[in-house]
């Protein structure tokens, strides 16, 4: 038999495809990385499925590259090697709620969206990046560790435990649900440590190349009934820095964002392009958006002493108190937080998307106090390939109570216009060479900046290929990708 | 001894004569001690030598001697548990308690620590600075660095998440000398941060329990450091018995009680959903007989803990709140409201505590649970605080199979130590015996671990010959890694696979 009867024989005839057009759509994605074709597609629907394709993989040494979202970015599924797409929309179940534990059992095919409104229905949310894509697997969008928009909680990862098929086929899975008859036993599957090494973070930050998760459990927290909006607008984000440490360290607070003009607009902006370049002149240049959320008892109580809090920080710095509307944007404050915490509507034209069609992102982690330095470090090479400076989208994330952020660039462009896809390629190549050479710490190193930074960690990247010798010899699961 | 001349002195020229040492004194010093004494390391044997470098590249060089002659090496931090106590003879045993490194960096809340430095130690310089971190109820003067690598248990896990993952960067030495850089530290000077680049290797350092420097040695990490108030904790007291008085216009102290332990847990999660407060724990009455019989000596304990198993009420289940102002008074008197809101309506009493702590911040101590004689043992989950209903149950009434030897718990309830907001907690029970019954101990625990494979508990004494197969073959796996990362099968032999408690 050829690899697809092979195939077919595990999946289902109908779950297998060598259609070129139909592969072309997994060739490429939402950002400049070359496209590359697959030569396969399957479709499990469960985890033996997923664990004979494995094994198939290892006897004929096929690359595998699982995706899990109908829509990709940063190249992180793209089969850099060819070989076959595990697909795993069809796993798409929210398989368990545990309202008392606040922890939620879901497929890799589950989206933000859906996951959000299952969990409204039970007063709860999930711990979400900022706008995910509807499409986008809340499975694979936390395995790639999207920072939440929530840095009050020290306890930063929102993943619980997972189950995976190893890259030889066997399956794991982690801390407490590993117990011997989980779901049906005393366990509910909430502890994340071990047996033996965290299995959890091993997988997360890997692009699939250390395994294929197959469900995870995520925390949710309780939603909150009462809200309070603050705006603090800034002409300078050097301006806005001391004010979140300070938010921070007051432990206040739940959501809390910084946003350039150009991002804030591309949010806010419901008519393209009249309402972007309206709300692109009035809003301030920055804008640090808080939450003030109310407990799940006595809301407004928690919301009036945190709001004093907030209050005692602006006279302490000697800057305005914080305003409860946006100039431009009318009734904001009332549905912010609802926004928030919910994925990117499905009617919508995606925010990242509107302006030009496409959106590069680059992101790294750092310290609050270099955020300013960095902003200034990126225009270089921003400029140096002519991309307009007031274009660029800047997003800023504390992230544990401060003690670091995201600091997230955007570079929107046509992706129609080759030549200027070309010259984002080049500015993203340089942006990250010029930030990691300043000390941007990339966290999730994705295509040409992952070599950038292995070369430099020489005993991470050993180490690393040793780990995944450990566990994929063969190097089946997404050869190409990091340092693998 | 029968470490090599030429090794030995190898070892000498890297950190200087007086550094290292064969002397019978030093190595029976270095064999037994501390957490679990008489208990792990029953099996303990001396170390061939003890050498004491004091900065990591001196432990690669050591490491590096180590595997040019096959000598095993075990590092140790502040000896604090026996648990890296050795039981193979020709042991070089790195003592790494010159390695006092500390930066703090007050800005982005987080501290750069050597493994020479203690809880208490960061503690002091944290307070200084308006910061915090919390000590583990396991004992203040245990190493940082070895206590979150290995364990990290702390009811400050109630807001501030497990142990372990409070690490951030982290420095390495690999089992053949190779240092290994995590996080920021990969290719930064920082160590603020502790995840890749790409996946995180810190998943190697441990999974229930740290390796125990069966995969090398840690030589610095980057911790996490938390905001405090501005009041201070004024020490009262003479030293060592000193408590910290608490500002009582921040910090207040409650004992809650509940009618029966599923209230208690039903009224955990409540607190949890309303993310109010520090420390949230339930106190045992065994472990409150212990700390009340402090300079009292075992007999005045034994004595009162029979006297009040005679009249007890085993339902009854006590926890301690301490609400906190962190933001203002105000919020204090939040935290209060709601706290009495939540045990009224789960018909439980509360009052307020002293406005005191012994325990939690500053000087904990439960290796004075020793000082009431005999041997124990604790059984730790880790799991939802439901899953805690099932496991301290079934321990209970396996106890009560071996009461006497045991000693008679009075089926009173055990420790529930929330974490994260009640998304996990800790459950404890401790079981003590006469130190001539120690194989009811055993047997206890044996029983205990064939129960979690048939009711899905999870404790943290995992053992890999009876878990390994039923969770998913760990164990194999465990062994490649060990022989991935440590092919001559030196450091620590033979952790992380194995626990000292099971080898004969």
């Amino acid at each position: 038999m050829g690899m697809k009867e092979d195939l077919a024989a595990i999946v289902g005839v109908e779950n297998v495809s060598a259609d070129a057009e139909e592969l072309k759509l997994y060739s490429k994605d939402y950002s400049v990385s070359m496209p590359s074709m697959p030569n396969y597609v399957a479709r499990p629907k469960n985890v033996e499925e997923i664990q004979n394709i494995v094994k198939l993989a290892n006897r004929t040494q096929i690359p595998l590259i699982p995706c899990s979202s109908s829509i990709h970015f940063n190249g992180a599924a793209l089969p850099v090697q060819g070989g076959i797409m595990v697909d795993l929309r069809k796993m798409n179940r929210i398989l368990n709620i545990d309202i008392r534990n606040r922890a939620i059992r879901i497929e890799p095919g589950v989206t933000w969206t859906q996951l959000q409104d299952e969990l409204d229905r039970h007063d709860l949310m999930a711990l979400n990046p900022l706008f995910a894509h509807p499409l986008k697997s809340a499975l694979s969008g936390s395995l790639e560790r999207e920072p939440m928009l929530i840095p009050k909680f020290e306890y930063g990862d929102p993943i619980l435990n997972l189950e995976v098929v190893l890259p030889n086929g066997d399956l794991m899975r982690s801390g407490s649900s590993c117990t011997v008859g989980f779901p049906d036993n005393a366990a509910d599957g909430v502890n994340p440590q071990g047996p033996g090494i965290d299995w959890v973070k091993l997988f997360q930050g890997a692009q699939g190349t250390m395994g294929i998760v197959t469900w995870m459990i995520v925390k949710a927290e309780v939603k909150p009934k009462v809200n309070k909006t603050f705006f603090m607008p800034f002409e300078r984000i050097d301006q806005a820095i001391e004010p979140i440490y300070r938010i921070q360290k007051n432990m206040i607070g739940s959501e809390c964002l910084l946003l350039n003009r150009v991002n804030l607009a591309a949010i806010l902006a419901e008519k393209w392009p009249g309402d972007f370049s309206f709300l692109r002149e009035i809003l301030p240049p920055w804008t640090l958006i808080l939450i003030l959320a109310g407990g799940w008892r006595r809301p407004e109580e928690r919301i009036e002493y945190e709001e004093e809090a907030l209050n005692r920080i602006t006279m302490e710095l000697g800057i305005p108190e914080a305003h409860t509307s946006l100039k431009g944007a009318p009734g904001l404050e009332k549905k912010l937080p609802g926004m928030l915490r919910n994925a990117w509507p499905s009617e919508k034209v995606y925010w990242k998307f509107g302006y030009k069609g496409s959106c590069q992102d680059i992101y790294f982690h750092t310290v609050l106090s270099k955020a300013p330095d960095f902003t200034e470090i990126v225009t270089e090479p921003v400029a140096a390939n002519g991309y307009p400076l007031d274009e660029i989208g800047i997003y800023i994330q504390p992230l544990e109570r401060g003690r670091a952020c995201h600091f997230e660039c955007n570079f929107y462009y046509n992706p129609q216009d080759t030549k200027t896809a070309n010259r984002i390629h080049n500015l993203y190549v340089e942006a990250a060479e010029t930030l990691i050479n300043n000390g941007a710490f990339f966290t999730r190193p994705y295509g040409p900046v992952a070599n950038m930074v292995y070369d430099k960690a020489a005993s991470y990247t050993a180490a690393l290929k040793k780990t995944k010798h450990w566990l994929d010899p063969n190097n089946v699961m997404a050869p190409g990708r990091l340092c693998f | 001894m029968s470490i090599p001349k030429e090794a030995y002195e190898a070892l000498q020229s890297i950190v200087g004569p007086e550094w290292v040492s064969d002397d019978p004194a030093v190595r029976i010093a270095d064999t037994k001690g501390g957490y679990a004494t008489g208990v792990v390391d029953v099996n303990a044997v001396p170390p061939g030598i003890s050498i004491q470098p004091e900065t990591g590249e001196e432990i690669q060089q050591i490491i590096k001697i180590a595997n040019r002659y096959r000598l095993p090496f075990i590092p140790t931090s502040t000896f604090f548990s026996a648990m890296c106590a050795p039981t193979i003879d020709d042991v070089i045993m790195i003592d790494l308690k010159r390695m006092t490194q500390l930066e703090i960096n007050e800005k982005d809340l987080y501290a750069v620590v050597g493994p020479g430095i203690s809880h208490s130690m960061l503690q002091a310089e944290l307070f200084k600075r308006g910061l915090m971190t919390f000590v583990p109820t396991c004992g203040a003067q245990s190493s940082v660095l070895a206590n979150l690598v290995h364990c990290g248990d702390a009811v400050i896990g109630w807001r501030f998440g497990l142990g372990y993952r409070r690490v951030l960067a982290v420095e390495w030495v690999l089992p053949n000398g190779d240092l290994l850089k995590l996080g920021s530290r990969s290719y930064l000077k920082d160590y603020f941060w502790g995840e890749g680049p790409g996946p995180d290797l810190r998943a190697l350092m441990r999974g229930n329990e740290g390796h125990e420097g069966g995969l090398g040695t840690i030589t610095k990490i980057g911790v996490k450091i938390f905001p405090f108030i501005p009041e201070k904790l004024e020490p009262k007291g003479v030293s060592p018995r000193t408590t910290l008085k608490l500002p009582e216009n921040r910090m207040k102290w409650y004992n809650v009680t509940m009618p029966t332990r599923e209230v208690a847990v039903d009224f955990m999660y409540e607190l949890g959903r309303c993310e109010i407060g520090l420390l949230v724990s339930s106190i045992p009455p065994l472990f409150r007989y212990v700390a009340r019989s402090r300079g009292k000596g075992a007999a005045g304990f034994w004595e009162n803990w029979k006297k009040f198993g005679e009249n007890a009420d085993k339902n009854l289940m006590d926890i301690r709140v301490l609400c906190f102002g962190w933001t203002s008074e105000k919020q204090l008197a939040y935290e209060e409201k709601v706290l009495l809101d939540v045990v009224a309506e789960f018909g439980g009493t509360a009052s307020a505590g002293p406005a005191t702590d012994e325990s939690n911040f500053q000087s904990a101590d439960a290796v004075c649970s020793w000082f009431i004689g005999g041997r124990f043992l604790s059984e730790v989950y880790f799991e939802s605080l439901d899953c805690g209903l099932h496991t301290e149950k079934g321990v209970r009434e396996l106890a009560r199979l071996r009461t006497p030897p045991l000693a008679d718990t009075w089926d009173t309830p055990m420790l529930w130590a929330p974490y994260e907001f009640g998304h996990m907690g800790k459950q404890e029970s401790l079981n003590y015996v006469d130190d001539k019954e120690i194989d009811a101990l055993r047997a206890h625990e044996q029983a205990c671990r064939e129960m979690d494979l048939k009711i899905g508990g999870y404790a943290i004494m995992e053992d890999t010959r009876m878990f390994g197969k039923a969770w998913h073959n760990y164990d194999q796996w465990m062994k490649k890694l060990k022989a991935t990362f440590d092919p001559n099968n030196l450091s620590n032999p033979p952790k992380p696979l194995e626990r000292l408690l099971y080898e004969e």
